[in-house]
C-alpha cells in the first residue's frame, strides 16, 4: 500500500484534489467486504449533499465535488441530488469545470432527462465560442446526451460546424449530426452533407462520415447504392496504405475503417449482383493485402468474410473466403477457432458443402472447455441440421443443456432445440420422446406454447390415426411420475394427459388414476395452474367412470381444493363435488360408452346430442390448456394489474361451468327457457361490435371475449361438433410442425381465410349467391394453395356456415360489410389495450377460431359464442358462485346478436349435409400434407 | 463498456444505450460474475442477453466491452487495446491506480476515441494530442497548476 499513497500524493497534488478525496479513494481501496464500502459510500454521499447544499459554494471545490459524485454514482450509490450540480457546472467560464461539468451530466443523465433543458442554452454559447476544446466539449455533449427536443436549437449551430478549418471540430461536428439524425426526424436530409464530408481531405473525419453514412446504408440499403463506386475507391486506398502512417495500427492500413467499410459494402451489395460485381475486386485486393498474422489483420479477414457471404456470391472469393475460415478455425487461439466458427455459420449460409470438409474441428469445437467457443458451435450444428441428422444434433444440444446454469442462455436454448425438433421430427414418438427430455431438462424455462403443441400431438394421435402414440404417451408419463423433480409445465401436460387418455389407454382402474393425479396435486401444492389441470383431470376421469371412483384421500384433496384461495380453483373443484352427486344414470346418459372422444365418433347422429356433452367435457380442458398460455401471456404484458389475474383465471372456470352447465340442461332440460330470455336482444346486433370498441384500451373486454369465444366454440360446434372440433386438430396439426419455425399465427390465418373464398365462389348451398367479392387472398403460403380448396368444396361445415350466414342476417353484403367493419377495429382495440402479449393472443386466438371457421363467419361464431358465455353466466347466477365479473360479462354480452341461436334451431335441420360429407373431406383433405410431408 | 479490477469491483463504467441506475448496478455485477470466473485461455467473448460481452484483461485490470451480436468481436478487442495503448501513452505505463485517482482524464480519453458507441477517432496520437492541448489550456487558465501538470505532459510528449 505504500506504492498506493505515494502515487495518490502525486496524483492528487497534480489535479489539485483535497486530501478528503484521497483519502476516500484510499477507504474504498482498503475495504475487504462490500458492506463496509457500501458505508464508505453512503457517508460520502451524505457528506456531499451537505456540501453541496451550502449556500455559499466555493466554486474551486466544484469540480472535485463532482468528481466524487461520478465517483459515488459509478459504485453504484445514488447521486440524484447532485445531477442539477453537474449541470450547473456547464456554465462555468472555467474550462475544466466545464469539462467535469459535461462529463459528469453525460454519465448521470439519460436522453430524456429534463435538466438537458438548462444546458441547452449553454451549449449553444459554447458551440459559437472561438475556443476550440469548449466547441469539442460541447459537440461531444451532444453526441452523448442528446435529446429530441434539444436538436431544432442546435442544428444550425452544428451544420455551421462543419465547415470549421479544424478538421477536429468538423469531425465532431459529423458524429453529433449523425446522432442527432438517429434521435429525430427533424434532421432529414443529412445525406448530401455526409456525402460532402466523405469527400473531406482529412481522414478521421471522412472516418466520421463512413459511421454515419454505415447507419443510413442500414436503414435503407437501395437508397445509397449511388455510393458504392465512392467506398469502393476510398476502401482501394486505405488498403493500399494511402493514408498516413498515424492510421495505422499494428502495421495494419487504418483497420477500423476498413471494418467500417467492409461493412457497409456488405450491407450495399446483399441481394444485388451488379452492385456486388464493383465490389468483388477490392474484396479480393484487401484479402490479398492482409496477411493474418495479428489480430488486427484476422479481424479484417473475418470482416472480409462476412462481407463476401452477405454479397451476391462470386466462387472465387467465396473459396478463399473458404481457406480464410479454415485457418482461423485451426489457429491454436481460441479467440480465432470462435471467430472462425462464426464464420463458418456466415459461410455454410451459402455453400452448405464446406463444413464437411472441417467435420472433425466442428467435433473439436464442441468438445472444448469453452462455453462460448460450444454455444458458437452448436449454433452452427443448427444452421446445418437436417430430417436426417436431426437426432444427432438435438442429442448434442440437450447435453449442453445439461451443464447450464444461466436461465437466459437455457431459454435460448430450449427454443432452439424445440424448433428444430418440430420443423424435423423423423416420426411422433421420437418427437414425444424428445419432447419430454426438453421438458424435463429446460425445467422452468419451456414456453407454455410448447406444452401446448405436445397436448395437440397426443390429443390428435398421431399421423397415422391409430392410438399407440397415446399409449406411448400414458405409459411414459406414468414411469415419469416416479421422478422426484418434474417441472410444472412437465406436471400439467402429464395430468392433462392422464386425465384424458390413462384410463382408455393403460390397466390403471379410474381410481388409480385419480390418486396418481392427487399425488401430483401434491408435489407442488401452491401452483394453482397445475391444481386446475388436477381438478379437470379427475373431473374428466369421473366422466368416463362415473361417480363413486374417488378414494378417501382423493376426495380428501378435492375438498380442500374447493377450500382454496383462487375462485377458479374452488370453482372448478365445487363442479367436480357436483357433478359427482349426480345420479349414476346422469353418468350414463351423458357418457355412455365412457371411451373417449375419439370413439366417441362412431355412434350414430341420434345420440348426437350427448356427443356434444361429452366434447364440451374433452374440450373445456383443450381450451383450458390454450387459456393457461394466454393467462401467462396476460400476466407478463405491462398493463396488467394485479386484478388482472383473477380474471384471467376466471375465463377457464366459467367454461368449466358452461360444460357442466350444458350437462345440466340437457340431462334435466331446462334449456328453452334460456332461449326465451335471450331472444328479445337479437335486435342489438350492432352494439356488440361497439362494445368492442369502446372499450379498446381496458383490459376486461380481452379477457371476456375471449372466454365467451372459448366457450362458444363448443357451443356454436353444436351443429357440427364432431365435425369442426375433429378437423381443427387435424388440420392444423402437420401444419405446426411445418411452420413453426416461422410465425405460428400468422401462416395459420392466412391459410384458414383460404376456404372462405372457396365458400363464397362456391356460391353456399342455401342458393342465395353472395355479391360480395371474395376477400383478397394473402400473398401467399405457397404449401397450403393446394389443399384448402379441395377441402373447401367437400368441407360440410362451411357449407352451414355459409348458409347460417345468410339465414341470420337478411342482406348478406351487410353481413359482411359488417364482418369487414367490425374485425379490424376489434383487432385494433385489443392490440392496443394489452399491448404485445395480447397481440399475439389476438393472432392465436384468431388462428384457433378461424381454423374451424372462415372469417366472415366468425363474427357469427363470436356472437354465437357469447350466447354461450351468458347461459354459463346464468347458471352461475343460479348456484350462486358468480362474481363481479361475471355480472360485467353478462352485462356486456346483453348486447348480443344471437345469431347462435338459429345456429342452433337451425342444426338439426341440416344433419344430412353434414354428415355424410365428413368421412371423403377428412381423407382428402389430410393428403395434401402427405405428400408435402413425405 | 466497464473497467472492472480482478476483485469485480468497477473502476470505470460508461453507458452508451440509457440504462436505470438499479440496472446498471445489477448488469455491472452480472457481467463481473460471468467474466471474472472465466479462467484464462478461453476466448474472450461470453454471449450475454442478447449481447456479446467482449473482454481483455490488462494485469489486473478487465475491460470489458457490451456489444451488438453480429459486430466483428477481433475488432472490438482491438479496440479496447487502443484505448489501452492511448491510456498508456498518456499516463506513461498505465496502472490501476492512475485510473482510480485519474479517472475523470480516462473518461476523457474514452470520450475522444468512442462516440455514441462508435469508434471515432482512430489515431492514438490524436487523442493523446487532444489531452494534452486540453491539458495545456487549463494551464493557461490556471496558472497556478502549471508546474504540477508538466509532468504529466512530459509523459504525453514522450509517446
Amino acid at each position: 500500500m505504500a506504492s498506493v499513497s505515494a502515487v495518490a500524493t502525486r496524483v492528487g497534488k497534480t489535479l489539485a484534489f483535497s486530501r478528503e478525496f484521497t483519502d476516500l479513494v484510499r477507504a474504498i481501496g482498503e475495504c475487504k467486504s462490500k458492506q463496509e464500502e457500501d458505508g464508505i459510500v453512503e457517508r460520502e454521499a451524505a457528506n456531499l449533499k451537505a456540501r453541496l447544499a451550502q449556500p455559499k459554494l466555493d466554486q474551486s471545490k466544484i469540480k472535485e465535488y463532482i468528481v466524487r459524485l461520478m465517483y459515488v454514482e459509478m459504485l453504484g450509490h445514488d447521486a440524484s441530488f447532485g445531477y442539477v450540480f453537474a449541470v450547473k457546472a456547464t456554465h462555468e467560464n472555467n474550462l475544466m469545470a466545464k469539462k467535469v461539468g459535461y462529463l459528469a451530466s453525460a454519465i448521470f443523465l439519460n436522453d430524456d432527462d429534463e435538466l438537458i433543458f438548462l444546458m441547452i442554452n449553454t451549449i449553444q454559447n459554447d458551440l459559437r465560442s472561438d475556443n476550440l476544446l469548449v466547441v469539442c466539449a460541447a459537440l461531444d455533449t451532444i453526441c452523448n446526451l442528446c435529446s429530441e427536443d434539444a436538436v431544432p436549437a442546435i442544428l444550425p449551430l452544428v451544420l455551421d460546424l462543419l465547415k470549421h478549418p479544424k478538421e477536429i471540430v468538423r469531425k465532431k461536428a459529423v458524429l453529433a449530426l449523425h446522432r442527432m439524425h438517429e434521435t429525430s426526424p427533424y434532421v432529414e436530409d443529412c445525406l448530401d452533407h455526409f456525402q460532402e464530408v466523405l469527400c473531406d481531405k482529412d481522414p478521421s473525419v471522412m472516418s466520421a462520415a463512413i459511421c454515419a453514412l454505415h447507419s443510413l446504408v442500414a436503414a435503407d440499403s437501395l437508397a445509397y447504392k449511388g455510393l458504392t463506386t465512392s467506398f469502393v475507391t476510398i476502401l482501394k486506398q486505405v488498403a493500399s496504405g494511402r493514408l498516413p502512417k498515424t492510421f495505422d495500427y499494428h502495421k495494419s492500413p487504418a483497420p477500423f475503417i476498413q471494418i467500417r467499410i467492409l461493412k457497409v459494402l456488405a450491407l450495399l451489395g446483399a441481394n444485388d449482383r451488379q452492385c456486388s460485381s464493383l465490389i468483388y475486386p477490392v474484396l479480393a485486393d484487401v484479402l490479398r493485402g492482409t496477411n493474418g498474422s495479428t489480430t488486427i489483420s484476422n479481424s479484417i479477414l473475418y470482416e472480409c468474410v462476412k462481407t463476401i457471404t452477405c454479397i451476391y456470391p462470386n466462387p472465387q472469393l467465396l473459396s478463399s473466403a473458404e481457406e480464410v475460415t479454415s485457418r482461423l478455425l485451426k489457429s491454436g487461439s481460441s479467440n480465432l477457432r470462435y471467430v472462425g466458427v462464426s464464420a463458418m455459420i456466415c459461410i455454410i449460409q451459402v455453400d452448405s458443402a464446406f463444413v464437411e470438409q472441417h467435420q472433425m474441428t466442428v467435433i473439436d469445437c464442441l468438445e472444448d472447455p469453452d462455453d462460448s467457443l460450444r454455444k458458437k458451435t452448436l449454433e452452427l450444428l443448427e444452421k446445418m441440421t437436417s430430417p436426417d441428422n436431426v437426432d444427432v444434433i438435438v442429442e448434442r444440444m440437450l447435453e449442453f443443456l445439461h451443464g447450464i446454469t444461466d436461465e437466459v442462455v437455457k431459454r435460448d436454448i430450449v427454443s432452439r432445440v424445440s424448433a428444430l425438433v418440430e420443423r424435423f421430427s423423423p416420426d411422433d414418438s421420437w418427437f414425444l420422446s424428445t419432447m419430454n427430455r426438453i421438458f424435463e431438462v429446460g425445467g422452468e424455462e419451456v414456453e407454455d406454447v410448447l406444452a401446448h403443441n405436445l397436448i395437440h400431438l397426443i390429443a390428435e394421435g398421431g399421423g397415422d390415426g391409430n392410438d399407440e402414440l397415446r399409449k406411448i404417451a400414458v405409459r411414459s408419463y406414468v414411469e415419469l411420475l416416479q421422478k422426484a423433480e418434474l417441472p410444472a409445465v412437465m406436471l400439467k401436460v402429464i395430468s392433462w394427459v392422464l386425465g384424458e387418455f390413462a384410463v382408455t389407454y393403460s390397466e390403471l382402474s379410474h381410481t388409480q388414476v385419480i390418486d396418481m393425479l392427487c399425488d401430483i396435486g401434491f408435489r407442488k401444492p401452491h401452483d394453482e395452474d397445475l391444481l386446475c389441470y388436477i381438478t379437470t383431470g379427475i373431473m374428466k376421469v369421473c366422466a368416463h367412470g362415473g361417480p363413486g371412483l374417488l378414494s378417501s384421500q382423493a376426495e380428501a384433496v378435492v375438498t380442500k381444493i374447493a377450500g382454496a384461495q383462487s375462485t377458479l380453483l374452488s370453482q372448478i373443484a365445487h363442479e367436480l363435488q357436483t357433478f359427482l352427486t349426480f345420479p349414476a344414470e346422469a353418468f350414463q346418459a351423458i357418457c355412455p360408452s365412457g371411451g373417449s372422444s375419439q370413439r366417441m365418433q362412431s355412434l350414430e347422429f341420434a345420440q348426437m346430442d350427448k356427443f356434444v356433452e361429452e366434447q364440451i367435457v374433452m374440450g373445456s380442458d383443450i381450451d383450458q390448456v390454450q387459456q393457461e398460455r394466454v393467462e401467462i401471456k396476460q400476466r407478463t404484458t405491462p398493463t396488467s394489474k394485479p386484478k388482472l389475474k383473477v380474471e384471467a383465471y376466471q375465463r377457464p372456470e366459467r367454461i368449466a361451468s358452461t360444460a357442466v352447465a350444458v350437462n345440466q340442461e340437457d340431462t334435466f332440460a331446462m334449456q328453452p327457457p334460456q332461449f326465451q330470455e335471450q331472444e328479445p336482444k337479437l335486435a342489438l346486433n350492432p352494439r356488440r361490435r361497439r362494445w368492442g370498441q369502446h372499450t379498446a384500451g381496458t383490459y376486461q373486454s380481452e379477457p371476456v371475449t375471449q372466454q365467451g369465444s372459448r366457450a362458444g366454440r363448443e357451443e356454436g360446434g353444436n351443429n357440427s361438433v364432431e365435425y369442426a372440433s375433429q378437423s381443427t386438430v387435424e388440420d392444423t396439426l402437420p401444419s405446426q410442425r411445418q411452420q413453426l419455425a416461422a410465425s405460428l399465427f400468422g401462416a395459420r390465418n392466412k391459410r384458414n381465410t383460404l376456404p372462405h373464398s372457396g365458400v363464397e365462389l362456391d356460391g353456399s348451398t342455401a342458393g342465395v349467391q353472395n355479391p360480395v367479392s371474395a376477400p383478397v387472398e394473402p400473398l401467399g403460403n405457397l404449401l397450403d394453395l393446394d389443399a384448402p380448396t379441395e377441402q373447401t368444396v367437400q368441407n360440410p361445415a362451411d357449407d352451414i356456415f355459409s348458409q347460417l350466414e345468410t339465414l341470420s342476417i337478411g342482406d348478406p353484403r351487410n353481413s359482411t360489410g359488417s364482418v369487414e367493419g367490425g374485425g379490424p377495429p376489434y383487432e385494433a382495440s385489443t392490440a392496443g389495450g394489452a399491448g404485445h402479449g395480447i397481440d399475439l393472443l389476438m393472432g392465436d386466438f384468431q388462428a384457433d377460431n378461424a381454423s374451424e371457421h372462415d372469417a366472415p363467419t366468425r363474427l357469427h361464431h363470436e356472437s354465437s359464442e357469447v350466447l354461450v358465455a351468458s347461459e354459463g353466466n346464468t347458471n352461475l347466477f343460479g348456484s350462486g358462485n358468480h362474481t363481479a365479473t361475471d355480472l360485467f360479462s353478462l352485462q356486456s354480452q346483453s348486447s348480443i346478436p344471437l345469431e347462435a341461436q338459429k345456429n342452433k334451431s337451425l342444426a338439426p335441420s341440416k344433419p344430412g349435409a353434414m354428415r355424410p360429407g365428413k368421412g371423403p373431406a377428412l381423407a382428402e383433405k389430410k393428403d395434401p400434407f402427405q405428400d408435402l410431408l413425405g | 463498456m466497464v473497467l472492472m479490477s480482478r476483485q469485480g469491483k468497477v473502476r470505470l463504467a460508461k453507458w452508451y444505450a440509457p440504462q436505470l441506475q438499479k440496472d446498471k448496478g445489477k448488469i455491472s455485477k452480472e457481467i463481473g460474475q460471468l467474466v471474472l470466473k472465466r479462467r484464462p485461455k478461453l476466448c474472450n467473448v461470453v454471449e450475454w442477453r442478447d449481447k456479446k460481452l467482449v473482454y481483455r484483461r490488462y494485469a489486473s485490470l478487465y475491460f470489458i466491452a457490451g456489444v451488438d451480436m453480429e459486430d466483428n468481436e477481433l475488432i472490438t478487442l482491438e479496440t479496447i487495446h487502443l484505448y489501452v495503448e492511448s491510456l498508456d501513452s498518456y499516463f506513461g505505463n498505465v496502472c490501476e491506480l492512475d485510473l482510480i485517482y485519474n479517472f475523470q482524464q480516462a473518461y476523457f480519453m474514452l470520450d475522444e476515441l468512442l462516440v455514441a458507441g462508435e469508434l471515432q477517432e482512430v489515431a492514438k496520437r490524436t487523442v493523446c494530442h487532444e489531452i494534452a492541448s486540453q491539458d495545456e489550456l487549463v494551464e493557461e487558465h490556471e496558472s497556478g497548476l502549471a508546474n504540477m501538470i508538466a509532468p504529466i505532459l512530459q509523459n504525453a510528449g514522450l509517446t
